[in-house]
């Protein structure tokens, strides 16, 4: 009796298909949470999103990197949100933030529940890992967005966690409430991923079929040192100075632990960059980027419409063999500067191995999130912090040894190394070391700078109204 | 619509896709033609013998006959002139191509807001839904009436199928008595009308474009052209496909019987029938067999029937392509781009049409139904019904690599096309009901209980290849590879819904009678959360002339009221709409060249949508005055749960979901009336009108209401003298919005370096709004028919028992107050057929 009304029940659960395929279906197989979770890195990389928005197309001209060329990225320059918000720009960047959390939180539902098998030993756990983190990593730029600085207004209530997908808006919380959601879903992603993650062994010689996960490509997904890299930035950002570095730290054993040749991602040798002009090397997680995407807006932005940096440029590199001014600037005629090397056609990531064929591809330039400098950066701000300014400035001589500049390891030995200098220089490298990568708006913010140096090198006043990007009006 | 194809694909790049989806979309649709599910027995049984008044229907039938002195060989043209509560929205599209269906049918105003793409009623054929392909191809001949349901019973028995009004045919039984042979001919022949264009002449178009600058950078190429032009170079193009078609159709039928067995065979053959564009033709092949047999109380009959139909496009294409030509370019098939080297490059669709190209399609279809009905005593009856049906089509569409739109190809790897797109589709139907009437004193009640299953599985799949090296290498197996910039389209569609029905009449004395009904539906078309949907139908009759006041009046022949209240449904969504689904991100790999591609959800789901609920009521009378018949009824459906989309927070991932927010009311006035006002034994002449006053309202949130009042009805007559007979009718609209493509710029091509309508040149129209013209009035003498019926006398001579010999026009004469161009992308037509009716 039982089974006749279940098998009753499946004959009216007879679905249509049509190029889509149902929820129920979909992850019947293994795979499909892969995909699921591929599907989640191709939203990111958006236009509105991490591809353009949050770096080159608008968070830039808030950082006052570049000198805008139209109405709209004079808007960001000027921090005039409701100009910004007549093109959508800030609802289409909050539809695609939580169009990705959604997809997320419905796949976190599936995996959760579900029983099927396997067959790729650890798969289920590092899928797991990456979407528990991209869930805080995302949440955590839109805190960074939408609320005010953390330390000037920790009950300030903006953002909602959404943790489950439906037509449901979780309540909005306060940014210590938010900032501790993330800290949760980042180290519930290190415990899944911090014993079993292709990484920790680094690049393996053989290579991955279609669907596995493939050490290789882990940088351009949410890895196990991405997680901790992110808790680091979180833990900064939040004030702990002491869980910055140690999870900056625990970062940087990629480094000490893995051979050379076997790591992911590590400083380039100055005289070794190729046509890596992006410095992919450095990126502990980036976002794969396909011609059309940021190379194309690249090409647009500083070819076509030839924008230009700001009027502070020089200030920002005052040393000609620093690689990053030699690597991705360009002089115009009139002697001002464009970025059009950084992330132009031809800067291509070398020694991937196409996985259908084993042939060796080039790939075009990626989207970087986060990077190995912003970790040494981290833990030397973190030590300073923490009066042990000495070993602070052993991390930012590694990043600049890197970068061919020589700042604090000459301020060392001339004994004029003082916590504030290293402050100072900390900050200096923020100016450097992000240029087109929508860092700098985020630290202006954290540091709570109440004066700004803008695009035509004249002071702009901050406050907390020009920090905080205003809510859509339809986005809760 | 093969050159429909070639221009697109040359307009747009990836316009071939976007065709096909389009075609597979339709295909599918068709298919998922709403549900039918009861034995209408019950109906049946009150509709006939001693109830008739009292139970005189809500909803008008159309006899066979009638139906047949409107056209001899269409059936579906005769239905929409002869029911003027019938809307065809593609008609003016579509014009007379014999192979194309029309997906926007509206009965009544029931679905005026067309919520799915495709929309039409749903058809009953021996109490079995079918798809209206097989409506559109079934032999006028074996019609014995027509039934258009717009509210009431009926509609609640088809539960979430009912709710945009039901087309049910009823086909002739076997005719008891001995074998009786019988051959149909018709001879028809079909002439394009293309009077409402009015396109620009060669000098009027080269001014023009002169006038708009087209020649300031190069004026040589205008003197050259003014050279053509005086040089007699003025071509009309839209002559250049079509041709006088003809077509001859047979059919031969066999029936007999006695009281314990009937039985009927028919044979029909219509090979290559010609449509007015060159090329273009449809063959029908339709084998048929009925068998009824009865024993004491059991009565069983089976109907089988076998269809083959082909069509072939023509190779010539679209005809609107035709109009777009300028006329300044001279015919030749040598050519394959028309003014080679100028700013205004056309292909030639001349030069095509000489090439291998083709668009064929091939349907194939099986039917089965079985009826079993056993009767206990008086009382008890049950009754079993058991259908199959099994189509399968295929088309074929092959694009020579010749073609003119590969002129700009680069590699021969991608010229040459060869698609192939199927459909199939299996539909299983069961029901069972029982049945119970009973009579008590001046009382007559009685009830039934049923329930019905439907299973239907439909299936579409298409799939190409490119890379043929030869014109006349016109199939598949000569591809070289597959389409690089068409993906495989597929889809499988499935439907299984149960319903179970209560039902309970009672009447008194012949004068009043009440019915209560209510049936119930589980069906994997609805979402999970609602799946179980209930509907109702109560209603009730007064023969008011039975009753004592009445006894002395002689006035009124019959005159009876009624009135229904009931409800329907109909789903208008699909799976993806109520479930969460992915889709692949196909062109959008994570890492480029890595093959690794991601898969995203759809569209944010609406677990809860329900169906569209329909509550109908309607209050109508029904009288007889002397040689009057008159039928007039009002109706009102409060129309809700209409799709709409409705605005979500972003914070969800998404903006929009569906809900059941809109709302519509639909409401008028319908009537039909036939006088014989002529009756002597030579001559009688009668007077037929009917006409349905409709007014629309629709609420859509956050839209502005939206309204649609019409008037459409009929004028004909049927005269016979002697042997002679002459009907006719007239159809025509009042105050209707009619769309004015003409007047739309925004149509591809509708540009200056293509021929334009006169009309579009000189007012051309920017906003959506302005090509809606209101209060449009239209006629149409839709049909004309005279028909002599030979004298037993004289056609007892060439052995012939009954002989009878119609003409019957069609669409012959037509005027309408907009301005606009009729028979778009194939030309409309008058028809002419002579027919031949024997029986042997």
């Amino acid at each position: 009796m039982l089974l006749a009304f279940t098998s009753c029940n499946d004959w009216f659960d007879k679905d249509s298909e049509d190029g889509t395929i149902t929820n129920k279906k979909n992850f019947e197989n293994a795979e499909a949470f892969y995909q699921a979770l591929t599907g989640v890195y191709t939203q990111l990389r958006d236009q509105d999103a991490y591809g353009g928005t949050l770096n080159i197309s608008i968070l830039e001209f808030m950082g006052q990197n570049f000198k805008p060329q139209n109405s709209l990225t004079k808007a960001a320059a000027e921090f005039d949100y409701k100009t910004l918000e007549k093109e959508k720009v800030i609802s289409k960047l909050w539809l695609k933030m939580y169009s990705a959390i959604a997809q997320i939180n419905q796949v976190i539902e599936e995996i959760e529940k579900t029983d099927i098998l396997f067959k790729n030993k650890n798969q289920k756990e590092i899928i797991t890992g990456e979407l528990y983190a991209l869930r805080g990593m995302i949440h955590f730029d839109l805190l960074r967005l939408f609320h005010p600085n953390y330390k000037e207004e920790p009950n300030f209530v903006g953002i909602p966690y959404m943790t489950k997908f439906g037509i449901t808006v979780s309540k909005p919380q306060s940014s210590s409430e938010i900032i501790n959601l993330i800290i949760d879903d980042l180290n519930h992603a290190t415990n899944l991923l911090k014993d079993i993650d292709p990484i920790l062994n680094g690049q393996s010689l053989t290579s991955a079929s279609v669907g596995e996960i493939d050490s290789k490509l882990r940088t351009f997904q949410m890895n196990y040192y991405a997680v901790t890299a992110t808790l680091a930035r979180v833990y900064l950002y939040k004030g702990d100075h002491e869980n910055a570095f140690v999870n900056a730290d625990i970062c940087y054993n990629h480094i000490r632990d893995i051979d050379q040749k076997n790591q992911v991602f590590y400083f380039f040798n100055p005289s070794n960059i190729g046509s890596d002009y992006s410095f992919s090397r450095e990126h502990i997680f980036g976002l794969a980027s396909p011609p059309e995407g940021l190379t194309t807006l690249s090409e647009r932005l500083f070819e076509e419409q030839l924008v230009k940096v700001s009027n502070n440029f020089s200030n920002v590199y005052p040393f000609s063999s620093d690689t990053r001014f030699r690597t991705w600037f360009k002089k115009q005629d009139d002697d001002s500067y464009i970025m059009s090397q950084k992330f132009s056609r031809e800067a291509l990531l070398s020694g991937y191995i196409n996985s259908s064929n084993n042939a060796g591809i080039d790939l075009p330039v990626r989207i970087p999130i986060i990077k190995l400098g912003e970790i040494c950066l981290i833990a030397a701000e973190a030590l300073n912090e923490q009066n042990e300014t000495e070993k602070a400035a052993d991390w930012l001589i590694i990043m600049q040894n890197s970068k061919d500049i020589t700042v604090v390891k000459d301020q060392q030995a001339a004994g004029v190394l003082t916590q504030n200098s290293l402050r100072e220089e900390i900050r200096n490298e923020y100016y450097r070391e992000f240029y087109g990568e929508g860092q700098l708006f985020y630290f202006y913010k954290r540091m709570n700078d109440l004066t700004i140096m803008s695009y035509d090198k004249n002071p702009i006043p901050m406050n907390t109204v020009k920090y905080t990007m205003p809510i859509p009006s339809n986005g809760l | 619509m093969l050159f429909l194809k070639i221009y697109l694909v040359c307009t747009l790049r990836f316009s071939e896709i976007v065709l096909l989806d389009f075609r597979i979309l339709f295909y599918c649709l068709c298919c998922l033609f709403p549900a039918y599910s009861y034995s209408q027995k019950i109906i049946r049984e009150n509709t006939d013998e001693k109830n008739t008044l009292l139970c005189n229907r809500t909803d008008i039938e159309i006899s066979g006959d009638d139906l047949r002195r409107i056209s001899s060989i269409d059936l579906w043209a005769a239905i929409k002139l002869v029911a003027p509560s019938i809307i065809d929205n593609d008609e003016i599209y579509n014009g007379s191509n014999p192979n194309i269906l029309s997906s926007s049918i509206i009965i009544q105003g029931l679905n005026t807001s067309r919520q799915a793409t495709y929309s039409l009623p749903l058809f009953i054929l021996y109490n079995t839904r079918v798809d209206f392909q097989k409506i559109k191809d079934l032999d006028i001949n074996d019609v014995d009436k027509i039934i258009i349901h717009k509210n009431g019973l009926f509609l609640t028995y088809q539960g979430i199928q009912g709710g945009n009004g039901i087309i049910e045919i009823i086909t002739k039984k076997a005719e008891k008595g001995k074998l009786k042979v019988s051959y149909n001919l018709d001879l028809n022949l079909q002439i394009a009308d293309i009077s409402s264009y009015n396109l620009m002449s060669a000098s009027e178009k080269l001014e023009l474009e002169f006038q708009n600058n087209l020649y300031t950078s190069n004026p040589e190429s205008y003197n050259k052209r003014k050279q053509w032009i005086e040089s007699g170079a003025n071509t009309n193009w839209l002559k250049e496909p079509l041709q006088t078609a003809f077509a001859h159709r047979h059919k031969l039928n066999l029936e007999g019987g006695d009281e314990h067995v009937q039985y009927k065979f028919s044979a029909r053959f219509a090979p290559n029938s010609q449509g007015v564009m060159k090329g273009s033709n449809k063959s029908i092949l339709g084998l048929s067999s009925y068998i009824g047999y009865r024993y004491q109380n059991l009565f069983i009959n089976n109907t089988l029937s076998f269809d083959e139909i082909k069509g072939t496009a023509s190779p010539y294409g679209s005809f609107d392509y035709f109009s777009f030509l300028n006329p300044y370019y001279t015919n030749s098939i040598n050519e394959p781009t028309l003014g080679k080297g100028s700013f205004n490059e056309q292909i030639n669709p001349m030069y095509e049409a000489s090439l291998g190209s083709f668009d064929k399609t091939k349907l194939y279809d099986i039917y089965d139904n079985l009826n079993i009905k056993y009767e206990f005593d008086k009382k008890f009856s049950l009754d079993a019904r058991f259908s199959y049906q099994r189509k399968i089509d295929q088309e074929d569409i092959y694009i020579s690599p010749k073609s003119g739109i590969y002129n700009d190809a680069i590699s021969i790897d991608n010229v040459g096309q060869y698609d192939i797109l199927r459909n199939n589709k299996t539909t299983i139907e069961g029901a069972l009901s029982f049945n119970y009437n009973q009579n008590f004193g001046f009382s007559n009640f009685g009830g039934s209980i049923g329930t019905s299953l439907f299973s239907g599985k439909y299936n579409t799949e298409s799939f190409g290849g490119v890379g043929i090296t030869s014109d006349r290498m016109g199939y598949i197996s000569f591809t070289s590879q597959y389409n690089l910039n068409q993906t495989p389209i597929a889809s499988q569609t499935y439907e299984n819904t149960l319903s179970a029905y209560l039902s309970a009449y009672y009447s008194y004395d012949n004068r009043y009678a009440i019915n209560a009904s209510i049936n119930y539906n589980k069906s994997s078309l609805l979402a999970r959360n609602k799946r179980n949907a209930f509907f109702y139908s109560f209603d009730l009759r007064w023969n008011i002339l039975s009753e004592k006041f009445m006894s002395d009046q002689s006035f009124f022949d019959r005159l009876a009221l009624h009135a229904t209240i009931n409800t329907s449904g109909k789903v208008d969504f699909a799976t993806r709409d109520y479930s969460i689904t992915y889709a692949n991100n196909i062109g959008n790999e994570y890492i480029y060249n890595y093959l690794l591609i991601g898969t995203s959800i759809n569209q944010m789901p609406n677990s809860s949508l329900e169906w569209r609920k329909v509550l109908s009521r309607n209050i109508g009378l029904n009288a007889q005055i002397k040689a009057i018949n008159i039928y007039l009824n009002y109706y009102n459906n409060q129309i809700s749960n209409l799709l709409a989309y409705k605005e979500i927070p972003l914070a969800t991932g998404f903006s929009k979901t569906l809900s059941n927010d809109g709302k519509a009311n639909n409401s008028g006035i319908e009537y039909n009336i036939s006088a014989l006002v002529l009756n002597k034994p030579n001559l009688n002449i009668s007077i037929l009108s009917g006409g349905i006053y409709n007014y629309y309202k629709l609420q859509l949130p956050n839209e502005d209401k939206q309204s649609d009042r019409s008037f459409t009805g009929n004028l004909g007559w049927n005269m016979r003298y002697k042997q002679w007979s002459l009907n006719g009718m007239f159809k025509y609209t009042l105050n209707r919005d009619v769309y004015n493509y003409t007047l739309d710029k925004m149509i591809d091509h509708a540009n200056i370096m293509y021929n334009i309508d006169k009309r579009r040149a000189s007012e051309m129209k920017n906003s959506y709004e302005s090509f809606i013209e209101k209060d449009a009035k239209e006629i149409t003498l839709g049909s004309l028919q005279i028909g002599y019926d030979f004298d037993s006398s004289i056609s007892q001579k060439i052995f012939v028992n009954d002989l009878s010999v119609y003409l019957t026009g069609n669409n012959l004469w037509y005027k309408s107050s907009v301005d606009m161009q009729y028979g778009i992308y194939y030309p409309m037509a008058r028809s002419f057929t002579l027919s031949v009716r024997a029986t042997f």
